[in-house]
């Protein structure tokens, strides 16, 4: 375990690198000008000079990367061109704000989608399938941005006209300074980010358990007198695990560009925020951080899942 | 009684229609006896039971189904769920499917008692060892926190009864519970079961396909077909002095002790399909004795004895033991045999298997064949039997060049096959071919039959244009499919329909062995009588030598001159068939011997006063 653990580690660790180099390469052959940007139209070119050494970019882009990964070893991934804050420190500052949306959209889109795969699965051809059929149409095909903006003009615009106000309109409060509040602003965003992947979830839980329902081991259940209930969800959910696991991690890069979105919807100073506001600067150190950090989430979530393979499965456990 | 089941009617709505699976059956079952339940696949033997205990999703039932008194039929799913377990106990085909792969067996037999009974965690546990130990699991106190996968087949459907008997249900039916398992595992069980019969008095309501098992437990059995009870008795009246055709004719399909030089009575036809709803007798289809009131209604039950009843027009002297006709000796293929065709020396096979030590930088060796030597004659039928894991399969394997051997010698026509470069093994093909087992699996479901019988003539530049269809539909003749059906897709065939495509593309290279790895284990008991009979047709007019491997003794005893067992990785002993079968030298072969089903002895019960014979039958 240890060993398979170190592996995994390690190779973690190599794509992380990987990918740092590959957005260096990026910035060295993208036509626009961090410099010039920075410096503003009316710079003349001696004073894009200065700014481009100021901020290291005439250095040869080998001895500027290997200047970011000595960096990197030591925990430094450089200052934001623009603001000159440590660019760790600003994800840092924003990672509660994202981990808030990610975690309670996770958990929204497993409970609806498990529950919505769940119920069409257990009578198919019933109308609650078709029901759920038509939820996953809807799901995929609708983009988070829709959804977002849906879920405001409904819950927040209406509601207000009408004299309700539940939900704020934009914003986030830590959980540390008031928990109610934090959930407040957070409820629309988690069920933004929460319907598309709900739709996949219980996709992908209708078709399992539908199948794993018509294995012999389930008519054994049945023929032990055990109730409909618990043939379901102990017996039956008990071999659809496995495959959502996997989903939820293949399902992570792209819950992140939800992720993106959602914050600029409901203006949430996250991390997704930041990636955006930084790309439209050229803020290049900011840009690499932001990326390696979600890519740091990707690599862990893989290396949790095979972990959650070895607990689920009796087969890989046990030799 | 026990178990009193009057008019049972099933029927599932499809596409394509409703599916009368079960039409009007009425049996009964009294505490401690066994019935067993007779039929091929789609005779609704199974169906009839999970419908009866609410296990079949989808289904129409009506009728009365009185357990103990109380109709099984009007009970709502709570109710039902009450009575599975603490009144009906029930043990299935596949021991591997039928066991949660997730939970620990010791848990799977605790749910069970605790659905039912309150009693504490600790006490369970101990019932649960108490239970274990008595279907024989060694060191029950450890095994109970294993996982299924950690058994082996045997042991497993052993776990299945002690889960189906834990909480002492009067009735346990058992669904094909030993067709997956090897003959001294069935022996086991089926002792097994009938002691703990004895033990606490259990009925048992036995459904199979093989006769030879209801030969061995049944103290009455009734023959399904179609969805309806075409015949029923004792086991000797029902085994012994049938009466109706199909009852005979599964008797005709099955080989038995000594059943070399006969020719099997298959039951011409396909098994008839459940959405067919036509009036009459299901069985008018293939039967011999078809009349014009067959095809009107189904005949009402003719009275044979006291016990015996049969659903049949035939006059009550019909009745009578099935004798198979002897093919005349010059016929027989058997005594001739030329020089040695392919020559096995020595010949060892090993897989890698799982890795070592911390860097996993070492493996186990797997030894399937372990110096292994045999001749094979041509136009001979050599029989491998033995048991699964025995390496027989991997043997045929190896004959056909398919796998590389680790050791030893394998020469065809004098050349060892071993050293031959990718051109010469490609052209080994062209004379050694193989027909596999599951003619389900081993056939491209998206390519039609004809493209698939013509691949090897294809591959081997042999046939092509007009020519190659032309070829390919001698072949489909030649193996009994119509020739019009070329175009078909293989899903478009039954079992047997399949197996003759892969026996069809087989002959394909007019090749000189051919090696068939459990060619009839698939199939029902008289469609496994049909392809027996073609093969054995084919040998005597291509003059093909076979290898033909099997676990059923009796198979091979039928079509084999000469056999050779394997256990472990070896071959214990070889010889001619009456030598091995009837005087067996090596231990092994007188257990597996001694284990398979015989048919012989019920039949013999009360077959040897009766003069009817059905050699009129063909």
């Amino acid at each position: 375990m240890i060993r398979f653990l170190s592996r995994r580690i390690l190779s973690g660790i190599l794509t992380l690198i990987a990918i740092s180099g590959v957005m260096f390469l990026l910035f060295y052959v993208a036509p626009n000008d961090p410099a010039a940007t920075i410096a503003g139209p009316q710079a003349t070119n001696d004073q894009i000079d200065q700014v481009r050494a100021r901020l290291g970019l005439d250095m040869p882009v080998i001895e500027r990367y290997w200047l970011f990964i000595t960096g990197l070893f030591q925990g430094d991934l450089g200052y934001s061109f623009f603001n000159k804050e440590p660019v760790l420190d600003s994800l840092v500052r924003r990672l509660p704000a994202t981990a808030s949306l990610a975690v309670g959209g996770l958990v929204v889109a497993l409970g609806l989608g498990v529950t919505i795969g769940v119920g069409a699965a257990r009578k198919p051809g019933s109308w609650r399938d078709k029901l759920g059929t038509a939820f996953v149409l809807t799901g995929l095909s609708v983009p988070t941005f829709v959804a977002g903006l849906i879920l405001l003009y409904v819950f927040f615009y209406l509601l207000t006209v009408m004299g309700l106000t539940f939900f704020p309109a934009a914003g986030y409060v830590p959980f540390t300074e008031n928990p109610l509040e934090w959930a407040r602003h957070l409820l629309l965003p988690w069920i933004t980010v929460g319907f598309v992947a709900a739709a996949t979830y219980a996709r992908l839980v209708r078709s399992q358990l539908v199948s794993v329902m018509g294995e012999d081991y389930i008519r054994t259940a049945r023929s032990k007198g055990i109730r409909e209930d618990r043939v379901v969800y102990r017996h039956g959910m008990r071999n659809v695990l496995t495959p959502v696991v996997t989903q939820i991690s293949l399902d992570f890069a792209i819950l992140m560009g939800g992720l993106v979105v959602t914050e600029r919807i409901f203006g949430i100073n996250g991390i997704g925020r930041l990636a955006i506001d930084s790309v439209n600067r050229g803020d290049q150190p900011v840009i690499i951080g932001a990326m390696l950090l979600a890519s740091l989430f990707v690599v862990i979530a893989s290396i949790l899942v095979d972990l959650a393979y070895a607990l689920l499965d009796s087969r890989v456990r046990v030799k | 009684m026990l178990l009193t089941v009057e008019n049972l009617d099933v029927t599932f709505s499809t596409g394509d229609g409703p599916l009368h699976a079960v039409r009007g059956i009425s049996f009964e079952l009294d505490h401690g006896q066994t019935l067993g339940v007779v039929g091929e696949s789609g005779s609704g033997k199974s169906v009839s039971t999970q419908a009866m205990v609410g296990l079949a999703a989808g289904a129409h039932v009506t009728g009365r189904a009185l357990l103990q008194g109380r109709d099984l039929l009007t009970m709502n799913p709570a109710e039902l769920s009450a009575v599975r377990g603490p009144q009906i106990g029930m043990v299935f085909q596949d021991p591997l499917s039928s066991l949660h792969p997730q939970f620990r067996i010791g848990w799977q037999i605790a749910e069970a008692i605790q659905r039912h009974e309150r009693s504490s965690a600790k006490s369970v546990r101990a019932r649960v060892i108490k239970l274990l130990d008595e279907v024989g699991i060694p060191n029950p106190d450890k095994r109970i926190d294993d996982y299924p996968h950690q058994f082996s087949g045997g042991m497993r459907q052993r776990v299945m009864i002690a889960l189906a008997l834990a909480l002492r249900p009067a009735l346990l039916v058992a669904d094909e519970p030993t067709t997956a398992l090897d003959v001294t595992v069935q022996a086991q069980l089926l002792d097994l079961m009938q002691d703990l019969q004895r033990e606490h008095g259990t009925a048992i309501l036995m459904i199979t396909h093989d006769l030879g098992v209801v030969a061995g437990v049944a103290d009455n059995v009734i023959t399904m077909y179609g969805g309806r009870i075409v015949e029923r008795g004792t086991r000797a009246e029902v085994l012994g002095r049938p009466h109706h055709p199909y009852s005979k004719g599964l008797l005709g399909s099955v080989p038995r002790g000594g059943s070399q030089r006969t020719i099997l009575q298959s039951i011409p036809g396909q098994p008839m399909s459940l959405l067919d709803d036509r009036p009459g007798c299901p069985f008018a289809a293939r039967c011999a004795f078809v009349q014009e009131a067959c095809l009107e209604t189904f005949p009402d039950a003719r009275v044979i004895s006291p016990t015996q009843q049969s659903n049949c027009i035939l006059p009550t002297e019909f009745a009578g033991p099935v004798v198979l006709p002897i093919i005349p000796a010059a016929e027989s293929g058997i005594a001739k045999t030329g020089e040695v065709l392919a020559r096995i020396s020595d010949v060892r096979i090993e897989f890698d298997g799982a890795r070592k030590g911390l860097l996993g930088l070492t493996r186990d060796k797997i030894v399937a064949v372990d110096g292994v030597s045999l001749d094979i004659r041509a136009g001979e039928t050599l029989g491998i039997v033995g048991e699964s894991g025995s390496g027989k399969s991997t043997l045929a394997r190896a004959l056909t060049g398919l796998i590389p051997l680790s050791g030893g010698t394998i020469e065809f026509e004098g050349e060892d096959i071993s050293t031959f470069t990718t051109a010469q093994r490609h052209s080994l093909r062209r004379h050694v071919q193989m027909v596999f087992q599951d003619p389900f699996g081993s056939l491209n479901q998206q390519r039609r039959v004809g493209s698939i019988i013509a691949d090897p003539l294809v591959i081997h530049r042999i046939a092509d244009g007009r020519n190659l269809r032309s070829r390919v539909q001698d072949l489909m003749e030649l193996v009994g499919l119509n020739p019009e059906h070329y175009n078909r897709f293989p899903a478009e065939f039954s079992g047997g329909q399949r197996q003759r495509i892969g026996i069809a593309r087989a002959l394909a290279l007019e090749p000189k062995l051919i090696v068939c790895d459990e060619p009839v284990s698939a199939l029902d008991v008289s469609i496994q009588a049909q392809i027996l009979n073609l093969l054995s047709s084919l040998q005597r007019e291509l003059g093909l030598t076979y290898v033909f491997i099997a676990h059923d003794l009796a198979v091979v005893e039928h079509i084999a001159a000469r056999v050779a067992v394997m256990y472990k990785g070896k071959i214990v002993e070889s010889g001619p068939v009456e030598q091995i079968y009837g005087a067996p030298a090596h231990e092994y072969t007188r257990s597996l011997l001694a284990a398979a089903p015989h048919l012989d002895d019920v039949t013999a019960m009360v077959g040897a006063s009766s003069t009817t014979q059905i050699e009129e039958a063909h």
